[in-house]
């Protein structure tokens, strides 16, 4: 089995490594990287739980090849903090008691940021709509949705707008 | 006194690492010279396993271990007592997905190639599917042939065992009380019918998945995604014969969701197993997402008879029921579930006169076992929709008949038990509240038609045998380290056990530790499940906090010059009560280390040690009846919820949406309400689920829909939102529950299947008593109404 | 684990096209691969090669032009189509098809191309295609082709498409004034895959309420997405009524040959189609007149 090498960003490293190309970008991240943080739920990219930042849009990295990443950007949930700090959203889970299991929380972080990224004030169908594709089985998505909600308005009103 | 750390919103302690991605859970553990494991299962639901050959499989470079019965000792074990599984199949396959052998080599596909070699003969048995086929004298199949000679342990489980005339019944569970022919007799109204609930599966995130090593003086060590690591210690004992003192199972601290799905042994057998033949590497097996419908254990089936009595102004008189639950290949814990069954008689409702019969029956299926209601949530849905439909036909409000129906604190119930911190009133008459009356006709749009349901639910808790222990050790510098087996599966027991010793220490939660499960150094927690975590554990870490602070005033009062009965404890700091200015920091009674930190004097550690147990009445085995002069209690204690939802059903399509969900429930005493709020809403996903979407198809024993494609949970746009939910905390303080507080995680979803259903009756007149309420079943019901009236006319 | 492949990266669609040519049936082609490494993880495909054109960027496009309409090149992902301002002024309903396909993660990086070769019969984006006169070009070494998109379709999972061609465009004329395009589905959840999924564009004499032309494609309850020809005869040159719909719809749930699945049975997938014609066809003269 010939591998191939992968260049590739992660979290604003850069890395070079020789792949199995039959390997998917979560088993990438998971395995070489040791970046367990992206969990696979189901292998099939129905439950979300892998998805992670890939040149700023929202992924399920379970249906990605690892070489489909070649030269480009991954975000994932090891990324997120701002220096020392917890980046909002991961903040607002906490503080909003989202996370249970926590099983489904990185995927759902990215989501969230992906949407909130692209859109600062969505409405609660906005992030139902972004986040359809992150299953939880703790908790039924009511505290979820509201630390997405209560980030956004937080940053709405630091960056003054 | 006002209580500092109870009560309050203190986000969950393991919740950092989650949002960061630190949490390790066991699907991220890998260790040095591993090896990966798959299982080769049957693909015959009932089948004489003929000849094994594994030469293929063997010869495969990279393979290190292929394992069949024959490396298996002959031992059987269950959870439920009565001891008919065996950690692979011997002799025999029982359903499709039985293991049949497995294989350890150094990478995952290496596995999947060897199990692919493995030549299994099978000779095809007759199978049976149909638990009203099960249940006959002479049904098509017998699954369990030998059971007689199984050993059946513990004398509850023993004496529900029914071997009688029907070789496939394991179980027989009864509830008489009273006579219900004069009941029924006495009834101005009785009504009469049958309820079905299905297979359905936890589906929890994280899939099952375990490592084992045996050390080379024969000792096991298990890493594993469970629930009840000494559960586990006592099947991996029975199944291995191996002493429980020479197994240590190690419970990452972080389990991505459990719901009663990883109580039972999944691969950890197996790949001990395979660890021995392979020079005593670890061996991990990671179940798929197909594995995890198929084998690992699901909602039991049930089938339901009831029939209900009552006067003309909605009293119960007589209540008869007969149930069918349908366990699959193997009983497990399913005997426990099956005798349970009657548990939602009990919290529930004044009946005078019961006639109840719960049996449990083998089929050629996947496994049956614990599932968050625990046998609860089905014969709910029969008695909740029952209400409804009496107070349809009686002309009164569904609350009012609850009200006039249920148990309150002080009364007496069907088998006997007084009643105590029971909160149905309550939550019904604040889940009434926020739903508000009737749907307004004019939000029936169209096809779209509005209505509103709510139900009452209940659940036990568990008590007798069950016993949680706990370790508390008090550091120099103020520390406090909780050991205990519970585990954290996502329910923030860990944050409330942190919340608890605070408030013994009166110390801030950030100087609290709860360390992770490793039963080699934590003491025995009977059971993450029977909703029993905070009940407990929390009195159990309670007791040891007082234990501990016993030793610590014990050494402090000599240097304070007082007596231990006259000390307190604060902020890390030893007070004499009267005289606040007299203090000491707890660093105070150890003596300096010199190369170490400092230790104590006498007495090894500030250790305090507890066990909580709490007694319980042995139920008479006939009448399920608690003895007169005994405790009058069968369980720790009820909590009950109660529900309220809003539908809109289309009368064209059947399909159903729910667009309002209320939903109260008595927690005694919410440590913390965020945490209980979190564990309500857990009903927008299972409860909902269960009520409109999930449901595991079989065809001749296979589960054709084994994915989550198939298989469908609520999404975020599958509920209501937020601004629609509303959740209300109830608090009936329960007089030996830590600072009054019961459980909850399982409670909370056994109302959302009737209140749905009855919702979908008040929107569109149709009784739907099959769930889930799928579109073309809704739809059935709407036309068989119409053609009803339509014939009336 | 899937089989072992080799993965090569033509980087033009020439090179592509010698590739696939060159390989024929031991390659498989991948662009986003949400269809594709499905079938790789089970095993139910396991070809030698992948020639992956998911980086060729020049098959990223949408183009509009008055003349030709939209060209939208195969590449292009569902939320580029899902976001363009063009194609949610010209064709909006395309616009929201694509809005209400799977989820966010999944558009970000599936492409049109991709899925409309996947052949699924319950794709939600052929129908509508199919209702807007769609065409693709299908490229070889040898020669560029056009052909309707509904004769892209062959059977469940397969397209009349040669070993050696790939599918490079979309073309979609402008729709008329007069015309309306619509499209709704059936399914459990919301973004599930059709159970049924209808697609209707109407064009409609405004003055006289007449039915000029009609096309109604259903997909998801055959093995293609199929035109009801028989319902579209029951409408075309009819003046619209309520009634004149509801034969319609009947006619089409009759003229569908549906296979039951796990959550619904033959006769519930007729009514479903039955009243998804009704439906959309309802939706698609609205759309028509302006409204």
């Amino acid at each position: 089995m010939l591998k191939e090498r992968l260049k590739i960003f992660v979290n604003g490293r850069y890395y070079e490594i020789d792949v199995d190309p039959r390997i998917t970008l979560v088993e990438f991240l998971r395995n070489e990287l040791g970046l367990t943080g992206t969990k696979e739920g189901c292998g099939y990219g129905v439950c979300g739980a892998c998805t992670v930042i890939l040149q700023g849009k929202a992924v399920k990295s379970c249906l990605l090849l690892a070489l489909h990443a070649m030269n480009k950007e991954v975000l994932t949930i090891e990324g997120m903090r701002e220096g020392d700090n917890l980046h909002p959203l991961q903040e607002a889970f906490l503080n909003n008691m989202a996370v249970q299991c926590g099983f489904c929380s990185p995927g759902m972080i990215l989501s969230a940021k992906a949407l909130l990224d692209e859109n600062s004030d969505p409405s609660e169908e906005e992030i139902r709509y972004a986040i359809v594709g992150n299953l939880c089985r703790c908790g039924g998505y009511v505290k979820i949705v509201d630390a997405i909600l209560k980030c956004a308005e937080e940053r709405r009103r630091d960056i003054g707008t | 006194m006002e209580l500092k750390y109870i009560g309050k919103n203190f986000p969950n302690i393991n919740g950092f690492e989650k949002v960061t991605g630190e949490a390790k859970y066991c699907y991220d553990l890998v260790l040095q010279n591993m090896l990966w494991g798959k299982i080769l299962r049957s693909s015959f639901p009932h089948a004489r396993i003929a000849n094994i050959n594994t030469e293929k499989a063997k010869r495969l470079p990279g393979v290190r271990a292929v394992v069949t019965y024959k490396d298996f000792p002959e031992c059987y074990y269950g959870v439920g007592g009565i001891k008919d599984e065996s950690l692979i199949a011997r002799g025999k396959v029982r359903y499709i997905g039985d293991p049949v052998a497995a294989v350890a080599a150094e990478d995952e596909s290496l596995a999947e190639e060897a199990i692919d070699l493995i030549e299994v003969e099978y000779e095809e048995l007759p199978a049976v599917f149909d638990p009203e086929e099960s249940i006959r004298e002479n049904p098509p199949a017998v699954i369990h042939e030998d059971r007689d000679k199984y050993i059946i342990l513990g004398s509850m489980t023993r004496s529900i065992i029914a071997w009688g005339s029907r070789p496939n019944v394991f179980c027989h569970s009864k509830i008489r009380k009273g006579n219900v022919e004069k009941g029924f007799e006495k009834a101005y109204l009785v009504l009469e019918d049958r309820f079905t609930t299905p297979m359905v599966s936890h589906v929890q995130l994280e899939p099952h998945n375990c490592i084992a090593q045996f050390n080379l003086n024969g000792k096991l060590t298990v890493w594993a995604s469970i629930q009840s690591p000494y559960m586990t210690i006592q099947q991996l004992a029975d199944a291995l014969d191996i002493p429980h003192s020479r197994i240590r199972v190690i419970t990452p601290k972080h389990i991505g969701g459990g719901f009663g799905g990883k109580i039972e042994l999944t691969a950890e057998g197996i790949c001990a197993v395979l660890s021995r033949e392979a020079n005593n590497r670890p061996v991990k097996i990671r179940l798929t997402r197909e594995e995890m419908f198929v084998c690992t254990t699901v909602r039991h089936p049930m089938i339901m008879d009831l029939k209900t009595g009552v006067t003309k102004d909605g009293t119960i008189t007589a209540m008869e029921f007969r149930s069918i639950a349908n366990t699959g290949a193997y009983s497990g814990i399913g005997v426990i579930v099956v005798r349970n069954v009657g548990r939602a008689f009990s919290g529930q409702y004044k009946i005078p006169n019961l006639k109840f019969d719960s049996y449990g029956v083998y089929t050629n299926q996947t496994k049956a076992g614990a599932f968050r209601g625990f046998g609860v949530p089905q014969p709910l849905f029969a008695i909740e929709s029952h209400m409804d439909m009496i107070a349809s036909k009686l002309g009164m409000d569904p609350l009012e008949i609850r009200l006039k129906n249920i148990l309150r604190e002080g009364d007496t119930n069907v088998i006997g038990e007084r009643m105590h911190s029971v909160g149905s009133e309550e939550c019904l008459n604040k889940v009434a509240r926020y739903l508000g009356g009737k749907s307004e006709e004019k939000v029936s749009k169209g096809v779209w038609k509005r209505g509103k349901g709510i139900a009452l639910g209940n659940k036990y808790s568990s008590g007798g045998f069950m016993g949680s222990c706990c370790f508390v050790k008090v550091y120099d510098d103020g520390t406090i380290e909780i050991r205990q087996s519970g585990t954290d599966i996502g329910q923030g027991q860990n944050t409330v056990l942190a919340q608890i010793a605070a408030e013994e220490f009166d110390t801030p939660l950030h100087n609290i530790i709860v360390v992770p499960v490793d039963t080699d150094y934590n003491p025995l927690d009977s059971m993450t499940g029977s909703q029993r975590q905070t009940f407990y554990m929390g009195n159990a870490v309670r007791l040891a906090c007082n234990d501990a602070k016993r030793q610590i005033f014990a050494l402090a009062s000599k240097k304070l010059n007082a007596s231990p009965d006259d000390l307190d404890i604060s902020n890390g700091r030893i007070f004499v009560k009267e005289s606040q200015n007299t203090s000491i920091p707890i660093s105070d009674i150890f003596i300096p280390g010199g190369f170490t930190p400092s230790y104590l004097p006498e007495g090894g550690e500030i250790l305090g040690k507890a066990t909580f147990r709490y007694a319980m009445d042995s139920q008479d085995v006939e009448t399920g009846q608690c003895p007169v002069n005994g405790l009058r209690r069968a369980v720790a204690f009820y909590t009950q919820v109660a529900h309220g939802v809003e539908v809109e059903v289309n009368v064209v399509t059947g399909q159903v949406k729910i667009t309002k969900f209320v939903a109260a429930a008595d927690v005694g005493r919410a440590i913390n309400p965020m945490l209980v709020q979190g564990q309500i809403e857990a009903a927008l996903s299972q409860g909902v689920g269960s009520a409109l979407l999930e449901e595991l198809f079989l065809d001749k024993g296979k589960i054709v829909n084994p994915n989550l494609v198939d298989y469908k949970i609520p999404s975020a746009l599958c509920v209501p939102q937020n601004k629609d939910v509303k959740t209300v905390i109830v608090e009936t303080y329960h007089m030996d529950g830590p600072f009054g507080a019961k459980g909850l995680g399982e409670a909370v979803i056994t109302p959302t299947l009737p209140a749905v259903a009855n919702a979908i009756y008040h929107a569109v007149g149709a009784r739907i008593k099959e769930a889930p309420f799928m579109p073309e079943r809704v739809l059935s019901a709407i036309k068989e109404k119409t053609s009803k009236n339509n014939e009336c006319i | 684990m899937m089989q072992c492949f080799n993965f090569l990266r033509p980087e033009s669609t020439e090179e592509a096209c010698t590739l696939i040519a060159k390989f024929g049936d031991s390659a498989k082609i991948i662009a986003g691969g949400q269809s594709l490494l499905v079938l790789l993880k089970q095993r139910l495909i396991s070809p030698q090669y992948l020639i992956n054109i998911k980086d060729l960027k020049e098959l990223d496009y949408i183009n509009y032009d008055e003349k030709f309409g939209i060209r939208i090149g195969a590449l292009t992902t569902h939320r580029s189509i899902e976001t363009s301002p063009v194609v949610k002024k010209r064709f909006s309903v395309l616009s929201e098809v694509e809005r209400n396909l799977a989820s966010v993660q999944i558009r970000n990086w599936g492409t049109i191309g991709g899925n409309i070769c996947h052949a699924d019969p319950a794709s939600d984006i052929v129908p509508p295609l199919i209702s807007l006169d769609a065409r693709v070009k299908v490229k070889s070494l040898l020669a560029i082709r056009e052909i309707p998109l509904h004769n892209l379709f062959k059977d469940y999972y397969e397209t009349t498409l040669r070993v050696d061609e790939l599918v490079t465009e979309i073309c979609i004329p402008d729709v008329q004034n007069g015309t309306g395009v619509a499209y709704s589905k059936f399914s459990l959840r919301r973004f599930d895959m059709a159970v049924a999924g209808v697609a209707v564009s109407i064009t409609i004499n405004l003055a006289d309420r007449i039915c000029k032309d009609i096309r109604i494609i259903v997909g998801g309850v055959s093995a293609v997405p199929r035109r009801v020809f028989e319902s579209e005869n029951a409408m075309r040159g009819n003046n619209l009524a309520e009634n004149l719909i509801r034969e319609a719809a009947m006619v089409a749930s009759e003229e569908v040959d549906p296979v039951a699945d796990v959550h619904f049975s033959r006769k519930y997938k007729r009514e479903i189609v039955k009243i998804l014609v009704r439906d959309v066809i309802t939706q698609a003269i609205q759309k028509a007149s302006g409204i």
